[in-house]
């Protein structure tokens, strides 16, 4: 992973995504990019962000990513989150380990 | 697949659930309570506590589901009737019994000011419309009565640190759901069916704190006496049968089938724990006691 780049990253999320919602039956203006948001723009419900976050660890390698840090803040669950915000908690989780 | 009991039954007799809900009852006063009401009862914790505590009440059951009140009519450890007008009339004569009915705790059955507590056992974040749910509370309430909750679902229920353990409950979830369609495409089936759009989107949990919660009870004109985080241990054993219940997996994995849901959550638990090295976590139930205006 030291090699990893912040764009390769964000590749990685995408794709990701795009393999997570290919059945829904979902229009997405200009395709999934760093500003798409899981909640508002590709209807994701908490199961779906289990699957994601799963489907991310096994693109990456990895079985311990936080993803708590992502999705809590200070008690509470996060109203959403985009691709941009994803790849910089990936790339900072990367860089911990 | 094995079965599994998807009722609230199971976790209703772990051991920090009972304390939770015991501490919660034996801190309300019942000197001047003759007429409860227990909402959203479940399978009727609350009011074999109370009906143990003080055998002269007299005690309407309201939840949803048909079963759990199936259950609360068998298990309630005092005399029950089977109307609300028979209910009336034991308590006229001074005798303690209990009428458990399904229906919604939205609409109460009862009259404006004849009841003297209403309790809700973690059940209250469930409620479609929490401030006209509260002005149900209050209507009921005669004046000074008491109403009394706990919950595990607001904000400051997770303990600092111990998110992670929630997290990797879901993600062996979806593990195990995995064994099951390998399992599955061994047989030549195809994977666990899903329909999506049964489940609110994630996050829109609309979790109030204990001050948000303080603010709602005095809007509808309930004054709070006591607000209070109470950490409670849970093993993964007792997460495992919180899994199972499937009111909480047709939540958490919408769209599956309960019954292949509450397995997977289940069987999740005491990976997860295992995962993480712990044996138990503490979760924070909140309690809360107002009294009407």
């Amino acid at each position: 992973m030291n090699a990893i780049t912040r764009q390769s990253l964000q590749d990685v999320v995408i794709r990701v995504l795009n393999d997570t919602v290919r059945d829904w039956d979902l229009e997405i203006e200009g395709g999934i990019n760093a500003a798409t948001t899981l909640i508002e723009d590709l209807a994701f419900e908490s199961i779906d962000i289990v699957q994601f976050s799963v489907a991310l660890e096994q693109a990456l390698g990895r079985k311990d990513l936080p993803f708590e840090r992502l999705f809590i803040d200070e008690g509470n669950y996060v109203d959403d989150v985009s691709v941009a915000d994803i790849t910089a908690f990936l790339a900072n989780a990367l860089q911990a380990a | 697949m094995s079965h599994v009991d998807t009722t609230y039954e199971p976790y209703s007799q772990d051991p920090g659930y009972i304390e939770a809900n015991t501490s919660l009852i034996n801190s309300v006063d019942l000197s001047g309570v003759s007429r409860v009401a227990d909402l959203a009862c479940g399978t009727g914790m609350l009011s074999g506590l109370l009906f143990g505590r003080k055998s002269d009440l007299t005690i309407g059951g309201i939840d949803l589901d048909p079963i759990q009140i199936g259950i609360a009519q068998r298990t309630f450890p005092g005399p029950t009737v089977t109307s609300l007008a028979a209910l009336r009339a034991e308590g006229a004569a001074g005798r303690g019994a209990a009428f458990f009915n399904a229906g919604s705790a939205m609409e109460l059955p009862f009259n404006d000011g004849e009841i003297d507590l209403v309790v809700i056992g973690n059940a209250i974040h469930l409620m479609p419309d929490r401030d006209a749910f509260l002005r149900e509370v209050a209507r009921v309430l005669r004046k000074g009565g008491q109403f009394i909750f706990n919950s595990v679902f607001y904000v400051g229920t997770f303990v600092p640190g111990t998110e992670a353990l929630w997290t990797e409950w879901m993600k062996q979830a979806i593990e195990v759901l995995g064994e099951i369609n390998a399992a599955r495409a061994a047989k030549g089936e195809g994977p666990v069916p899903r329909v999506r759009g049964k489940g609110d989107r994630a996050f829109r949990k609309d979790w109030l704190s204990g001050d948000g919660w303080a603010a709602a009870l005095a809007q509808a004109g309930l004054q709070v006496t006591l607000k209070a985080d109470r950490p409670v241990p849970i093993s993964a054993e007792g997460l495992a049968m919180v899994g199972a219940y499937g009111g909480l997996a047709e939540v958490l994995m919408s769209g599956y089938p309960v019954e292949i849901a509450s397995e997977c959550l289940q069987i999740a638990s005491p990976r997860a724990f295992a995962a993480k090295g712990m044996t138990e976590v503490p979760r924070n139930w909140l309690e809360m006691r107002a009294v009407r205006d």
